[in-house]
């Protein structure tokens, strides 16, 4: 482990001109002149990243949030066992077998609650005897983070098979989630346990000043603390070559999912299966036939790491990350939820609308920003391309700003802000993003031709005001460049919505970016023509109007 | 090849018996009991006297068989349900999906069930305070079938309250029932099958002591209530439990809206039988009374309009006949 993290700051000095290693290949620490560094932080998705088995006693409930808690810590999830999976118990012992995860949470009951079932769970762990996935010499770390009048029946039941770790419940009452010592508890196990058995990584431990973090772990926490710090709604998505992890803060609360089966290389196969060609060809503006179109997936699923390296290739690659993105999304939607089963307190005005709990968080007219991370949108032949795949995946409401992660610096700025928390803010603001600007779409549907609103935008040191009028079907930019910042006031027409209501005016301040404005009259969802070639001529109109295409 | 069909539960086909009976009396009683029969009737057809008595003669005697032109809206509402009942259930039959919108007061009940099981509480289910010759009864205890299903799935005990002796056994068994289809036969627990009282607030004070004793997690009301509905409600949103209600009573949903988590409203609450069980039939009577709807809405709007039209035409002079517009309104007044 070490030996490549030596390569990599071996190359670093060559770009810096800064010596960082000693003669013995170790940090120097701390800086001194033009030698040497203060801080040297790591993240870690050793072996696939953190494994984790998580139980709980409702799916929807203890469950849920126990999930929650190990996707927060940057965990993935194998598999979810509950009391209400309408599994029966030699399949569940089974599973917990066939997993072999690198840690357990247990959860289930509220303080006071159900002692039972919790032990019910417990029991299956115990026939099942499940043996880590990494080193043999240590039993399996399990945190209990449960009802607390169960702990001791779990002892009594686990106490010669796994390694347990009590922790505070992540359900304390079914009102609130408690999700903090969990997430802190995994943490320090993925130190202990589960790394100690990388190579190289006691030696790792020691060079670095804050402790490893697994890396998704990481990317959330820099997610939740931009958030945190400009009191905004943040959307971020990183998409990979097997997974795509979302991020969201909505309403100051932090959600993270991982779509196991949807990436760009080795799960591309899966993207074609689960949004259909359909969904995937209604984005392409080549008049491809749909064998080749399918054979060049394949191709891609037999190769995955290959690049494209055709323009055809390419927009393959851009339709299947639209999908990929779309899915994820839905995805998060569905999991990032309110709490369910909690008491309501209604009024007589709620006769006739009634709403359920466990309503989703993600409400795009809230957005304000959405980061886009990974290589089919950080390196995309031009920045135009990467957010109009962002508009047409996520279809932000109102006014949203868009950035992608330049080099993937994220999860070490996410690291670094538990430190330095405004050196981690500076770096990421002005290096790590590169944004991309502002995107403004009225939400409904769209007329053709219509006029859905007039926008009035005057830039910070310039007094003239200059006037956007937006119709239905169409896509309009506006230069507006890094950084420049510009007041816009957007004059919906009757019945169309911006943030403020139906017809209402909205005034905001954007920032520009690499694209600048953005109008978007394609309407929500984007109605597309049935005709392939009117289709196909409207998303070449759509592409070439923000520069995406020539 | 043999195919074959799901059994239905006994409540459900009780349910359906009760709803056609019930349909069948509110059309034909007022027909027949109508004091206009005599006035306002046209001859349908006549029978000679000698098919029914042979010692009849003459022509005189033909027994006339006459229809009530008063009760012809019926008749076409009738034809009309019964048509629309006709063609839905050979869709729903044929595979077609007919969509029900959503009721968050049944997709609740999964969730209050879930918060029993996590409080390791009971669940406590009220089937009204009317015996089993009432709709309303019979629609609870089938609701109580589903609940009884979802609780034994999560092994969390139900209690079920009862005020008349008939309604429990019929209770019992079909928390049985749902016990042993949902696989688990041990979770079912007769003690927790109680008839408290006949008399109204002895029944509702011993439901109040039942829940601050046992402080049951979910509150499930489905059936007649009366005046001891904010009692119950109150008593339960008092001891921290979600409660579910749902009544057809109209005086008691102000109540349960008030106080309870969700509140199944007046069709909703017939319409949970349906939504839970997706019967074809039980779908296409469902749909069938939404499709009549649409079709009476509009009729009614246009009968407001004349109605007010004729409120502003002036009265025929004495001795005047009626102008044509005028007798088109009197017309559609009288049929609408």
């Amino acid at each position: 482990m070490t030996v490549g993290v030596c390569n990599a700051v071996r190359e670093l000095e060559e770009v810096t001109g800064r010596k960082l290693l000693d003669e013995r290949g170790r940090l120097i620490h701390p800086q001194n002149g033009a030698t040497g560094t203060d801080i040297y932080v790591s993240t870690s998705s050793a072996g696939g990243g953190l494994q984790m088995l998580v139980m709980g006693v409702v799916k929807s409930m203890t469950a849920e949030s126990a999930e929650r808690a190990a996707l927060g810590a940057g965990a993935i999830v194998m598999d979810t066992i509950c009391s209400n999976d309408r599994r029966l118990p030699y399949q569940q012992i089974a599973r917990i077998r066939q997993l072999r995860p690198d840690m357990i949470l247990l959860a289930g009951g509220v303080d006071g609650g159900t002692v039972s079932h919790v032990a019910k769970l417990a029991e299956l762990v115990a026939a099942a005897r499940p043996t880590p996935r990494l080193g043999l010499g240590f039993r399996l770390p399990l945190v209990y983070a449960g009802n607390r009048l169960a702990m001791s029946e779990v002892n009594a039941i686990l106490a010669d098979c796994v390694d347990i770790h009590p922790v505070a419940n992540v359900r304390p009452v079914l009102e609130s989630e408690n999700l903090g010592p969990a997430r802190d508890a995994i943490h320090d196990l993925f130190m202990e346990h589960v790394m100690a058995q990388a190579p190289g990584y006691d030696k790792l431990k020691t060079w670095a000043h804050i402790p490893i973090m697994p890396t998704p772990g990481a990317v959330g926490k820099l997610v939740e603390t931009v958030a945190r710090d400009r009191g905004i709604s943040v959307l971020g998505v990183d998409i990979g070559g097997a997974t795509t992890d979302v991020f969201s803060v909505f309403q100051g609360q932090f959600n993270r999912t991982v779509s196991a089966n949807l990436g760009m290389s080795y799960s591309v196969g899966n993207v074609l299966t689960s949004a259909g060609f359909s969904n995937v060809a209604r984005w392409m503006t080549t008049n491809l036939p749909d064998h080749d179109v399918r054979n060049r997936i394949k191709n891609k699923i037999i190769r995955p790491t290959t690049i494209p390296h055709l323009l055809e290739d390419l927009i393959i690659e851009q339709a299947l990350a639209r999908e990929a993105l779309r899915l994820s999304l839905e995805q998060h939607a569905a999991f990032a939820t309110s709490l369910k089963g909690v008491q309501r307190r209604r009024t007589i005005a709620e006769a006739f609308a009634q709403s359920g709990s466990g309503e989703t968080l993600v409400n795009m007219m809230e957005l304000d920003l959405i980061i886009g991370s990974g290589g089919v949108l950080s390196h995309a032949p031009r920045r135009e391309q990467a957010a109009l795949m962002m508009i047409d995946a996520f279809l932000p409401l109102g006014v949203t700003q868009l950035a992608v992660d330049s080099i993937f610096m994220m999860p070490h700025l996410g690291v670094l802000s538990e430190r330095a928390p405004e050196a981690a803010m500076q770096v990421f603001w002005r290096d790590c993003l590169v944004p991309l600007g502002a995107v403004v779409a009225p939400a409904g549907r769209a007329r053709i031709g219509r006029i859905l609103l007039e926008c009035t935008i005057r830039r910070k040191g310039d007094g003239r005001p200059e006037t956007v009028t937006l119709t239905g079907g169409t896509l309009v930019r506006v230069p507006l460049g890094e950084g420049e910042e510009a007041e816009i006031t957007i004059k919906p027409a009757r019945g169309v919505n911006v943030g403020a209501g139906s017809g209402k005016p909205v005034t905001r301040s954007v920032t520009g970016g690499k694209v600048g404005m953005i109008f978007d009259g394609r309407g929500r969802p984007i109605q597309f023509d049935p005709d392939p070639v009117r289709r196909r001529a409207k998303l070449a109109e759509w592409a070439r109007a923000i520069g995406a295409m020539d | 090849m043999t195919t074959y069909r799901r059994r239905q539960p006994a409540p459900v086909k009780r349910l359906r018996g009760a709803a056609l009976a019930a349909l069948l009396t509110f059309l034909t009683v007022p027909a027949f009991a109508s004091d206009r029969i005599l006035t306002e009737t046209v001859t349908l057809f006549r029978i000679p006297a000698s098919w029914l008595d042979a010692a009849a003669s003459t022509d005189a005697d033909r027994m006339v068989v006459k229809f009530d032109v008063t009760r012809l809206p019926v008749l076409i509402v009738l034809v009309l349900f019964g048509s629309f009942f006709l063609i839905l259930q050979m869709k729903a039959r044929s595979g077609a999906h007919l969509a029900l919108r959503r009721l968050p007061g049944i997709d609740a009940i999964e969730e209050a069930i879930g918060r029993a099981t996590e409080m390791g509480r009971p669940v406590l289910f009220i089937p009204g305070l009317n015996d089993i010759d009432d709709i309303q009864t019979l629609a609870g205890v089938s609701i109580l079938s589903h609940v009884a299903y979802i609780a034994a799935e999560y092994d969390t005990p139900v209690i079920v309250a009862c005020r008349r002796s008939v309604v429990l056994t019929m209770c019992e068994e079909t928390v049985r029932q749902a016990c042993l289809a949902a696989g688990r036969p041990e979770v079912f627990i007769p003690n927790n099958m109680r008839y408290l009282s006949d008399d109204q607030f002895a029944f509702t004070a011993g439901v109040n002591g039942i829940m601050l004793r046992e402080k049951p997690a979910s509150c499930i009301y489905q059936g007649c209530f009366y005046s001891e509905s904010l009692i119950l409600a109150e008593t339960g949103f008092v001891s921290g439990a979600i409660q579910v209600a749902g009544t057809a009573n109209i005086s008691q949903l102000p109540f349960f809206v008030a106080a309870c988590d969700y509140t199944l409203i007046g069709e909703e609450f017939f319409a949970a039988s349906a939504y839970l069980s997706k019967e074809p039939s039980i779908l296409a009577s469902i749909k069938a009374s939404d499709w009549l709807k649409m079709v009476v809405l509009p009729v009614i709007l246009i009968g407001v309009l004349l109605a007010t039209l004729a409120a502003f035409e002036p009265p025929p002079k004495d001795g005047s006949p009626p102008s044509q517009r005028q007798r088109a309104v009197q017309l559609l007044k009288e049929v609408l």
